[in-house]
């Protein structure tokens, strides 16, 4: 025969036991808070990363497209959908010649239709190596050696190995080096020099293969992206751009990192008083169980004092009782939340449309026990009112109640 | 539990938890007509590797579903132990399928890497730690 120490802990193990149904009620509400903190913390954080790498890894003021091609671009920047415009080259010189300039470097824009790497399209960027001032920093973290030509750069999303090589429109390139991730949609772009993505136009265009436009690559470019000069605000520049050149859309990244800024602001804010709600509600709920329950087991406690208990013993008995179904509760709810927020984080950022990139472990591990401690802390909450009230009880009084 | 769960693999890659569009050969054929190609025949002739990865589930996910029903039949312990382990053995078919044994598409964002690969792993190893647990629960009441 088993034997056990009939510790505080033990009893209140038992009688959480003995009432399952009660108890798995009592769980699943504190479920429900924690999956909400820990998955929403994770989301928030992530959102918040992904804008930071975004501001981070673009490096230019302005980027300058053709006229009504905004939209794309953002397309490209954000989401990683694949597009391409162009417009004539000159319009590289000409921004040059606008006040507030700094520098301007032109990218060149295809779209894959057939990868050995990619089994849906992915962006192909071209830049000039000699003008360029925001791929080649980025670059620089995990490719020290100046790309040649024939030589391909890969987004952290494209399935290649370094060193191997991928084939774009029927031919094969060099992959020298992975980025990292970046939680935007560059991570599902490859990125080549001026001369390596001339040379895939022109084969593509050679082979007949996917959309490809009517172009002279020479004279072609897609965008420019310009970096202001110290002292000029992005939108007088950019009105200036509008102005002076015809054909023309400015996209301020400024006004874009804005917009997302503030569409994460709502988004944190809206979840913070979910959040906040929900545990108000949850400590609500859970009193007024521990409260109705206690009236249920005012003999349970009597007879617990008649043999011994202290009031102190059966305030702990309570407390950890209502311990253990919070706690169960919280691992339960921050479990199904992990379940959720990490293997799908890329379906998730991919609803959202915007930049997302997982928080490190590090933070992870932070909101893991932040979240924890407050699904361990809402069960004791809620149950000190009871415990408040058992203490003063007299034992002949609970006793006698419910005889009549 | 289990026959919720073999039912979600076997049809989850063809509803919630979608692979990527199959490529009917009609439309493959017209699209290399017009010059164009399209990734999908790249890849594995007329479909895209998920496709079979979707197939195999929805075989494994029956075969689980019809040995989850047999854990109905009234029966020795013995019986139900050796039913779990095949479940639990059937369960790591599952996960192994759309991670190395056919694989899914190579792009990171397409649909059956964001959302079927996940939830068939997810479901796979719900199934081995439901068995592995009836396992144990079954051998400890034995003793």
């Amino acid at each position: 025969m088993q034997q056990y120490n009939l510790s505080t802990g033990r009893i209140a193990f038992l009688n959480i036991q003995h009432k399952k149904s009660r108890t798995l009620r009592m769980a699943a509400l504190v479920a429900v808070l924690s999956f909400t903190l820990f998955g929403g913390l994770i989301l928030t954080d992530s959102l918040q990363n992904g804008l930071k790498s975004i501001s981070s890894h673009l490096g230019a003021d302005l980027i300058v497209v053709p006229e009504g091609s905004d939209e794309s671009m953002e397309g490209i920047l954000l989401q990683g959908k694949p597009g391409f415009f162009y417009f004539d080259k000159s319009v590289e010189e000409s921004i040059l010649d606008i006040q507030g300039v700094a520098k301007t470097s032109a990218q060149f824009y295809l779209t894959s239709v057939a990868a050995d790497c990619c089994d849906l399209p992915v962006e192909i960027i071209g830049f000039d190596p000699d003008t360029d001032f925001a791929i080649q920093p980025w670059i620089s973290e995990t490719y020290s050696s100046k790309l040649g030509d024939n030589e391909l750069i890969i987004g952290s999303d494209i399935t290649a190995f370094e060193n191997s090589t991928v084939r774009l429109y029927n031919t094969k390139f060099k992959v020298v080096a992975r980025l990292m991730k970046t939680g935007t949609g560059l991570d599902q772009a490859v990125y080549g020099n001026w001369n390596t993505l001339m040379s895939i136009f022109e084969t593509a265009k050679e082979q007949g293969l996917g959309d490809i436009p009517d172009r002279n690559p020479e004279k072609s470019i897609s965008s420019v992206l310009v970096k202001l000069e110290d002292g000029y605000s992005a939108e007088d520049v950019a009105q200036a751009i509008s102005q002076e050149i015809d054909g023309v859309t400015v996209v301020k990244m400024e006004g874009m990192l804005g917009s997302i800024a503030s569409e994460l602001q709502i988004i944190t804010v809206l979840l913070r008083m979910f959040v906040v709600l929900l545990v108000l509600v949850s400590l609500f709920a859970l009193s007024v169980i521990f409260s109705v329950t206690a009236g249920e087991r005012k003999k349970e406690f009597a007879l617990l004092r008649s043999i011994g208990f202290t009031r102190k013993k059966l305030s702990a008995l309570l407390l950890t009782e209502s311990f253990f179904v919070s706690a169960a509760g919280g691992i339960i709810g921050v479990a199904a939340a992990a379940i959720v927020v990490f293997p799908f984080n890329s379906a998730i950022g991919e609803a959202l449309e915007m930049p997302y990139l997982q928080p490190g472990w590090a933070t992870v591990v932070g909101v893991l026990v932040i979240s924890l401690m407050i699904s361990f802390a809402v069960g004791p909450l809620a149950a000190m009112r009871t415990v408040v009230k058992i203490g003063k009880e007299e034992t002949y009084m609970a006793m006698r109640e419910g005889e009549v | 539990v289990i026959f919720v769960l073999e039912i979600l693999i076997a049809v989850g890659p063809f509803t919630i938890l979608p692979v990527c569009q199959e490529m009917e050969e009609s439309e493959m054929e017209m699209s290399m007509d017009e010059g164009t190609q399209t990734d999908m025949e790249m890849t594995t002739g007329s479909y895209m590797r998920c496709h079979w990865t979707a197939l195999a589930e929805r075989g494994i996910g029956l075969v689980i579903a019809v040995m989850g029903v047999l854990l109905l039949i009234p029966a020795s312990k013995g019986f139900y132990q050796g039913i779990s382990l095949g479940i639990a053995l059937n369960g790591a078919y599952a996960v192994s399928v759309p991670t190395f044994l056919i694989g899914t598409c190579a792009n990171k964002h397409s649909s059956c890497n964001m959302l079927a690969k996940p939830g068939l792993i997810i479901f796979g190893l719900f199934t081995i730690g439901v068995s592995v647990f009836y396992i144990l629960y079954l051998y400890r009441n034995a003793k």
